[in-house]
């Protein structure tokens, strides 16, 4: 069981360090657009977070590892939410207000003293978010005049990944937290799989987003 | 759940590509409306343009001519010698200048198209052209002849005229055939000349041939041309008789 866990988070560990390098790499192209720009910060922070998990799945417990995921929850939500906000074509107050909202809430989770208790909800509420800001940037595209060659666009992609990585994560944050509260340990690590295999897909997807940002055509 | 959230965001493309392919296709739409436009306003100034020379050619020079050849007639020389003779000849050119001066404003005018039809100017304009005895241009009309729209039959005229000045002007031509096919729904108009021709490459870049192409499109019609170096040159119409077909 744990050596099948093992070969997913080594995945996730290769696929997050090859979106660190794609995106180090566009940094200088002068194709790439601005909001691209820094977005190497992500895989950057996510590779942090994950060598201290990789060590310890693989060889020792890290003490107190868990402010770390708390940390890199936090910024995860700030980073991705901020991309949405950036690139969305109409941005207004609710989405705003939507947005610290959910700051706001994820933050007083994760601060609480209760934090392990609360961490899968704070999983959950934040990744559900990021989901439905995804969504409002898909209906301001379908409504907007401005037409992007969609498939060329990095910050499709980009939404695109976050969209299906934390659409399938956040279900299944909700359900370990279900899991936890009744004890039942054992199902956990096949749902961690899946949780493991939502972010290799989001990164897969980012890839794809940097490689467009290499050439971006507009109509 | 990750087969319905890939649902959702496929569904998303394809709903933006269905939008874009509206829009662009609306967007060429707009523009080939905007083409043809900027193409009749062209053609109605041009008109314009050829109706003042034509009035000034007839009202004005021709009227002043006629007035220097009324004066020359009655001119009293006083028997000298050698004047007179003179005098007949400058009046022989003064009625040669003022019957092509004439048939030039008759050219240019769109009056005869309007009074008369397409066939009746086609034909004017071929007797005038065969008057130098340069080329022998032959009109060949098969079926039975239509009225068409007096601007589309004008906007075909020009094109004619072109067609038959890049002829004279640029093939060394000695012989053009122009053959009208009046069928049920359409006009198929091809003028043939045994000129040099020349090679269709550089198409794009021949204006002349680009105007009459935009005119028959601007007509719902379709322009063709055929040549090769050494072989003469056809070029093809082929248009609507009625606007709806």
């Amino acid at each position: 069981m744990k050596y099948t866990y093992n070969i997913y988070f080594d995945l996730q560990c290769i696929v997050i360090l090859l979106s660190f390098l794609f995106a180090v790499k566009i940094v200088k192209n002068k194709n790439t657009p601005r909001y691209m720009k820094g977005f190497y910060w992500y895989p950057t922070v996510g590779l942090l977070c994950a060598i201290p998990s990789y060590i310890e799945s693989h060889f020792f417990p890290i003490k107190h590892s868990q402010y770390l995921i708390n940390f890199s929850l936090l910024f995860h939500f700030c980073f991705l939410g901020n991309f949405i906000l950036k690139v969305l074509p109409k941005r207004n107050v609710y989405i705003i207000i939507f947005f610290y909202l959910q700051l706001i809430i994820i933050s007083t989770m994760l601060l609480s003293s209760d934090w392990k208790f609360l961490a899968n909800k704070a999983f959950a509420i934040t990744n559900f978010s990021l989901a439905l800001l995804s969504l409002v940037y898909f209906f301001q595209i379908l409504k907007q005049t401005d037409l992007l060659n969609l498939l060329e666009e990095p910050s499709f992609w980009i939404i695109s990944g976050i969209f299906l990585g934390m659409g399938f994560e956040s279900p299944l944050s909700a359900v370990i937290d279900y899991l936890t509260d009744n004890t039942l340990i054992l199902q956990h690590k096949y749902f961690f799989r899946l949780i493991v295999a939502s972010y290799i897909i989001m990164h897969l997807f980012f890839i794809k987003a940097y490689l467009c940002s290499i050439k971006v055509k507009r109509i | 759940m990750i087969f319905l959230l890939v649902t959702i965001v496929v569904f998303i493309v394809f709903i933006y590509k269905q939008k874009q392919n509206t829009y662009l296709k609306g967007m060429k739409e707009l523009k080939m409306i905007h083409e043809n436009d900027m193409l009749r306003s062209q053609l109605e100034i041009q008109e314009q343009t050829f109706q003042n020379i034509s009035r000034e050619i007839h009202d004005n020079i021709g009227q002043k001519l006629s007035l220097a050849k009324l004066h020359l007639n009655t001119l009293h020389v006083g028997g000298q010698l050698g004047l007179d003779s003179q005098i007949k000849n400058i009046v022989n050119f003064l009625t040669e200048t003022i019957a092509d001066l004439s048939d030039l404003s008759r050219s240019m005018s769109s009056d005869v198209i309007k009074n008369n039809g397409f066939l009746k100017a086609l034909e004017f304009e071929i007797n005038q052209l065969n008057k130098p005895e340069l080329f022998n241009i032959k009109l060949t009309v098969v079926g039975e002849p239509v009225f068409m729209h007096a601007e589309k039959e004008l906007i075909l005229f020009r094109i004619v005229q072109e067609s038959l000045n890049n002829v004279i002007k640029h093939a060394h031509a000695s012989s053009i055939h122009l053959n009208l096919h009046y069928a049920d729904s359409h006009l198929l108009l091809s003028i043939t000349d045994n000129g040099k021709g020349f090679s269709l490459d550089n198409f794009n870049k021949r204006n002349g041939l680009l105007n009459m192409n935009k005119r028959a499109l601007m007509l719902n019609g379709q322009f063709d041309i055929e040549s090769s170096i050494g072989t003469g040159t056809v070029v093809t119409i082929k248009l609507p008789i009625y606007e709806n077909s």
